[in-house]
């Protein structure tokens, strides 16, 4: 377990603030780009809630025709998790189509 | 041939259950069903090596914790079988496969003509799942409130930065 200014698979994730912590590593079939990661975060092209404690923040890298998915899960303390993130074109594509 | 050992991972926090045999993947998801999220992970020759299933607890404690035989259920685009006496699960889209392989100890993956997942089946399901999807447990309604509180905030800050100000 190492501090790291980055966000990742597994990261505590405080809205809104820079204090990251790193919990656990990335599982290996999970796209951990801190960067892109955070990209998602900061400017999703959309979010959706799920079961209550869910947001999947949408956001589409068009330079790839990728749509990538993060998925948080909010704590009763007020921290939220980073579950997972990767790429889920079909899936994204298809909400995206049904916003519009 | 010895097959890889079943990988289980779960996630009380946001109901996630990931399944894999530990093998890499493209990092590129397929979704076996669209809702509930129910996604599939393949390696570069096509063959599926973890799964991830959200809503995991949610829709399956019920089932395998039913004192009846087993049940056959459907969630949205989800359909399952569960036995009670043979212990085995089955989820899936509900389209026929067209072949079967195995992806780990106890876990067998089924595709479609064009090789696509369409599902999985699990032995001693009940056995390796219950003592981890019992870690969940449902929000009560006041959790509820108080997290979509947070979302709203959350969004309406993202808003406020995505538009310039005056």
């Amino acid at each position: 377990m190492t501090d790291r200014p980055g966000l990742a698979v597994g990261d505590q994730f405080y809205p809104f603030s820079d204090h990251f912590r790193s919990r656990r590593t990335a599982p290996q079939h999970a796209l951990a780009t801190d960067d892109r990661i955070r990209s998602i975060l900061s400017q999703p092209d959309f979010t959706e809630i799920q079961s209550g404690n869910r947001q999947v923040f949408w956001r589409r890298f068009p330079e790839r025709n990728w749509w990538i998915k993060a998925v948080l899960a909010y704590n009763s303390d007020g921290s939220a998790t980073i579950l997972t993130a990767y790429e889920d074109t079909t899936r994204g594509q298809a909400k995206w189509n049904a916003l519009r | 041939m010895e097959r890889p050992a079943l990988e289980i991972d779960y996630e009380p926090i946001g109901d996630l259950l990931s399944l894999s045999n530990g093998g890499h993947s493209t990092g590129v998801s397929t979704p076996v069903t669209m809702e509930p999220d129910l996604d599939s992970f393949t390696s570069k020759d096509g063959k599926c090596v973890a799964l991830y299933f959200f809503d995991a607890a949610r829709i399956l404690l019920p089932h395998l914790t039913a004192d009846d035989s087993g049940s056959m259920f459907e969630y949205q685009g989800l359909c399952g079988a569960y036995s009670k006496g043979a212990d085995t699960l089955a989820i899936g889209n509900g389209s026929p496969p067209a072949s079967s392989e195995a992806m780990a100890e106890g876990l067998t993956a089924h595709y479609d003509k064009q090789g696509s997942p369409v599902g999985f089946t699990l032995e001693r399901a009940a056995e390796l799942l219950m003592p981890r999807l019992q870690a969940w447990r449902p929000l009560t309604n006041a959790e509820t409130a108080a997290i979509r509180q947070r979302m709203d905030d959350q969004n309406a800050a993202m808003r406020a930065r995505a538009v310039p100000g005056p």
